[in-house]
């Protein structure tokens, strides 16, 4: 049939992918009542406590007789299920949409069931009845429950600290494991296993005896899947981290955890073996199984980011030199203990020089180590510098904030460099920024030449030593972007003081203007109106008839100076342009223009510095057409152009003459240093025999 | 003629005032600002007012403010405003609102004593006065704004004068033609600017008028 035929997993019935959504929207339901999840994890944690009491008691009960009770597996055993029953209800209740809390839940309650279910046998076959079918299927389940806690731990570790498993293969791959657990524990389950001692001779009761064989063969298969699946979870986690960037990254060294003193259980595990002592291999077991509820649980619980390293080396450091410190004195006492045992028979001497020894020793040995495992495991400032030389060694210009940005991993960091020995501090374009730095954000100085020259701003976050080691690192590209910043202020300072003497010079001409329009013209006129009345009386006069016509004269002589005085002003800076703008005042001009003007200005007025600047552009651009051109006619536009957020004035001069026009000649660069002071730009085209073109743009608030 | 002065420049005033009587006329107040002037006005209204445009406080347009209401509060006295460099906004709104009795003229333009007496006779006849640069400024707006103008040079020169209050037989004299070649020009500037026969002096205002509109417009 078509229907099943389509997707292989329906013939399975349940799929584990509907099964793992299932448990999500489970995940989903119960994150929505937060008193519900207490009382899940509350039951989970209670009923894996319950069965390792229940553990505790039937072991001591039995202690003895078939099975002597083991303190330190117990121990381990206890360890193991605290850790993950700890952690699992931490994470579940602070992150309860996350799997992984749930997933440790389960584990704690799979160990406790099974180490209960061990008891319980153990219990029945010592003082019960050994053909009761209860603890013999108490012994089937607890030998069974150590497929469920291996895949548990591989759904642990494929989902930390995402929650998702890294691709859609990898999902796949998980569910494959999960159903080949599935699978080799219902074999398990109804398999016909020959129990060992003190169960020797015992039955499982669910035995399928016909198709015995077949049993053994799927629950070999399915439980060999799930141990692949396991490797293969621990191998995701590898390919993880060798993704993961930012944040995850830094969860995903909380793993380290257990990747670092697994070299120690293995030890352990080994040196119990030859010397034959199980409990070295308990101990390494029971070890490595609670740390990884713990390294999971820090690492989706986010802790403490960017201290994970330091941490990590920290602690390492210190286990190293205990173990080596016990070496230590171990083979001194030993040694010193034979080579002593012919003179006195106590130890006290032999142990007395082996604890002084360990003393001396233990210094150096830990600063040793550390010094080694910083160099070695400090990744994280590692990393960072890395980031950092791959940014310095471009060619283009380095943007040092960036680069400290991306190696740090953090956005918040800001570089400022420091002038005058750091009375000052400017940013890479040399604005100025606070002396004091900022209230949030905590300063680390770099010192070059014994002068203070660059300082990173940071937030708690950043790890102090891998900041100060990159700007050791950086420290001659600090120097140089300081040595650019400051001149870029200095730019700044150039251009802002043209942009004054612009303005002084601009109100200046406005001061002169006023002065001759309204003191030497009117005092003119003044004299001359005098002299005017005088002729007018000299003409009536008969004794002074002969004067008249020389008073006229006067007054003529004054009126023409009076007109002088006027276009003199009007050229400083037009009344027009104050009264009635751009437009009027250009309109004035072109009438008297001798070629034909085609003039297109906009009504708009802007601020006086740029109606000059405009006036001055726009009456030079004739000047120069009828100069040198040799134009019929000229088009000179001014439009007010709005842009993203600034607005920008916009001049355009363009004749039909004979075009050839230079940048450098002195009218072109007069007017493009006034446009230039105001944030402006002019733009020339100017074509041999094909006219000129003159653009300006101005930004209209300057 | 009866005339007030205004004009905060004592220097100016004096020469002004002595340059009237010496012309003829009857200076009756010499003030310093609006606010004198208003008064003088009140006191002893005149036949005609010369106004400073730049007065304090602000020395902006103080001026053309007062000239607005003298206008609407003694409609009967005629206004001549003075400025040193052409002001034409608030000159020409007055001009247009109310264009009897009403001129504008260069301080220096003074200096031409048959020019000064034209204009003052023509305001004082209820006529209108603006100054040459004023108008040439318009024209030549026109000219650049607009190159296939309805009217010949010749008629925009003989327009010019009139705007300048000469008659007919003064513009005649001007341009040295005969007068009746003057009325025909005229004539055609009426009819180019779609002018209806009127009262002869009311058309001449307007056709000035006609044209500077155009040309602000």
């Amino acid at each position: 049939m078509s229907v099943i035929g389509g997707d292989p997993t329906l013939r399975l019935g349940v799929s584990p992918e509907v099964a793992t959504q299932a448990m999500c929207d489970t995940v989903a339901v119960l994150t929505e009542r937060p008193r519900l999840v207490r009382c899940v994890v509350a039951a989970g944690a209670s009923l894996a406590l319950v069965g390792y009491l229940y553990t505790l008691i039937i072991r001591s009960r039995v202690d003895g007789s078939v099975a002597p009770f083991d303190v330190t597996e117990s121990v381990v055993y206890g360890a193991a299920l605290a850790s993950s029953a700890a952690v699992g209800s931490v994470v579940a209740l602070r992150r309860p949409r996350h799997p992984v809390g749930w997933l440790f839940i389960a584990l704690a309650m799979a160990l406790a069931i099974g180490g209960a279910g061990d008891a319980y046998a153990l219990d029945g076959a010592v003082f019960g009845d050994r053909a009761a079918v209860a603890p013999r299927l108490a012994l089937v389940a607890g030998q069974a429950s150590f497929v469920v806690w291996v895949a548990l731990l591989s759904a642990v570790l494929q989902l930390t600290p995402t929650g998702a498993p890294l691709t859609t293969r990898w999902r796949r791959g998980l569910a494959v494991s999960t159903l080949g657990a599935i699978v080799g524990l219902a074999a398990k389950v109804v398999q016909d296993t020959e129990f060992e001692a003190p169960f020797a001779g015992l039955r499982n009761p669910l035995a399928l005896g016909g198709i015995g064989p077949m049993v053994d063969v799927v629950a070999a298969v399915g439980i060999t899947v799930s141990m692949l699946g396991f490797v293969a979870a621990a191998a995701s986690l590898v390919f993880r981290f060798r993704r993961a960037a930012g944040d995850e990254r830094q969860q995903l060294r909380w793993l380290t955890i257990v990747v670092v003193p697994l070299p120690l259980f293995v030890a352990l595990s080994i040196v119990g073996a030859l010397v034959g002592l199980p409990v070295l291999r308990s101990i390494a077991t029971g070890g490595f199984v609670a740390l990884i509820p713990l390294a999971a649980g820090l690492s989706v619980r986010r802790a403490q980011l960017y201290d994970v390293d330091r941490i990590f080396s920290r602690t390492a450091a210190y286990t190293l030199s205990a173990t080596v410190l016990t070496i230590v004195f171990v083979a001194v006492a030993a040694g010193l203990g034979r080579v002593l045992s012919g003179v006195t028979s106590s130890d006290a001497i032999a142990s007395a020089v082996a604890a002084a020894s360990t003393v001396i020793a233990a210094g150096p040995v830990h600063w040793f180590l550390r010094d080694r495992l910083d160099r070695r495991f400090d990744r994280g400032r590692y990393e960072a510098l890395r980031v950092l030389q791959q940014h310095l060694a471009a060619n283009a210009p380095v943007d040092l904030g960036a680069a400290f940005r991306a190696a740090l991993g953090s956005t918040t960091v800001r570089i400022e460099y420091a002038l005058e020995g750091g009375a000052r501090w400017v940013d890479e374009s040399g604005i100025a920024q606070s002396p004091d730095g900022s209230q949030e954000l905590e300063a680390v100085e770099v010192m070059a030449r014994h002068e203070v020259i660059a300082r990173a701003l940071v937030d708690e976050r950043v790890d102090r030593r891998t900041l100060e080691a990159m700007m050791r690192e950086a420290s001659a590209e600090l120097d140089n972007v300081r040595l650019r910043a400051e001149l870029a202020e200095q730019l700044e300072e150039v251009r802002q003081s043209r942009t004054r003497i612009l303005a002084a010079q601009a109100a200046e001409r406005r001061r002169i203007e006023r002065n001759l329009h309204d003191g030497a013209q009117q005092r003119l006129l003044a004299i001359a109106m005098e002299l005017r009345a005088g002729q007018l009386r000299a003409g009536t006069d008969e004794i002074g008839g002969s004067q008249a016509p020389l008073l006229g004269r006067a007054v003529e002589e004054i009126g023409a100076a009076i007109r002088d005085l006027r276009a003199l002003a009007n050229g400083l800076r037009p009344a027009t342009l104050e009264s009635s703008g751009l437009r009027g005042a250009l309109d004035e001009l072109a009438g008297r223009f001798p070629c034909a003007v085609e003039l297109d200005v906009t009504d708009a007025r802007f601020a006086p510095a740029v109606e000059d600047a405009l006036w001055f552009v726009g009456s030079e651009c004739l000047a120069n057409v009828q100069k040198h051109a040799n134009a019929h006619g000229v088009q000179l536009s001014i439009r007010r152009v709005n842009g993203e957020g600034a607005c920008t004035v916009e001049l355009r001069c363009m004749d039909d003459g004979c075009g050839g026009a230079r940048r450098t000649g002195s009218g072109l660069l007069g007017m493009a240093d006034r446009i230039a002071a105001l944030g402006g730009r002019l733009h020339v085209r100017s074509p041999l025999g094909k006219g000129t073109e003159i653009v300006v743009e101005v930004p209209c608030e300057s | 003629m009866r005339i007030v002065i205004a004009d905060d420049s004592a220097l100016l005033r004096e020469g002004l005032r002595r340059l009237l009587q010496e012309a003829g006329h009857d200076v009756v107040a010499c003030v310093s600002d609006a606010v004198e002037l208003l008064a003088a006005i009140d006191a002893d209204p005149p036949d005609l007012a010369v106004i400073d445009i730049r007065m304090p406080p602000t020395f902006t347009h103080e001026g053309s403010v007062a000239a607005a209401q003298i206008r609407a509060r003694w409609p009967d006295v005629a206004v001549l405003l003075l400025s040193q460099v052409i002001e034409a906004t608030h000159a020409l709104q007055l001009a247009q609102s109310q264009p009897q009795r009403f001129g504008y003229l260069l301080k220096d333009r003074i200096l031409d004593v048959s020019l000064l007496t034209d204009a003052l006779t023509t305001v004082a006849n209820g006529g209108t006065v603006l100054d040459p640069e004023i108008v040439s400024a318009f024209f030549r707006r026109r000219s650049t704004q607009e190159r296939t103008s309805r009217l010949t040079s010749r008629e925009r020169e003989v327009l010019a004068a009139m705007a300048e209050g000469r008659s007919n037989n003064a513009i005649a004299t001007l341009l040295g033609v005969s007068d009746k070649t003057i009325e025909s020009h005229v004539a055609s500037v009426f009819s180019k600017l779609d002018l209806l026969p009127e009262a002869a002096d009311h058309r001449r205002v307007r056709a000035v008028l006609a044209w500077l509109e155009e040309g602000i417009g």
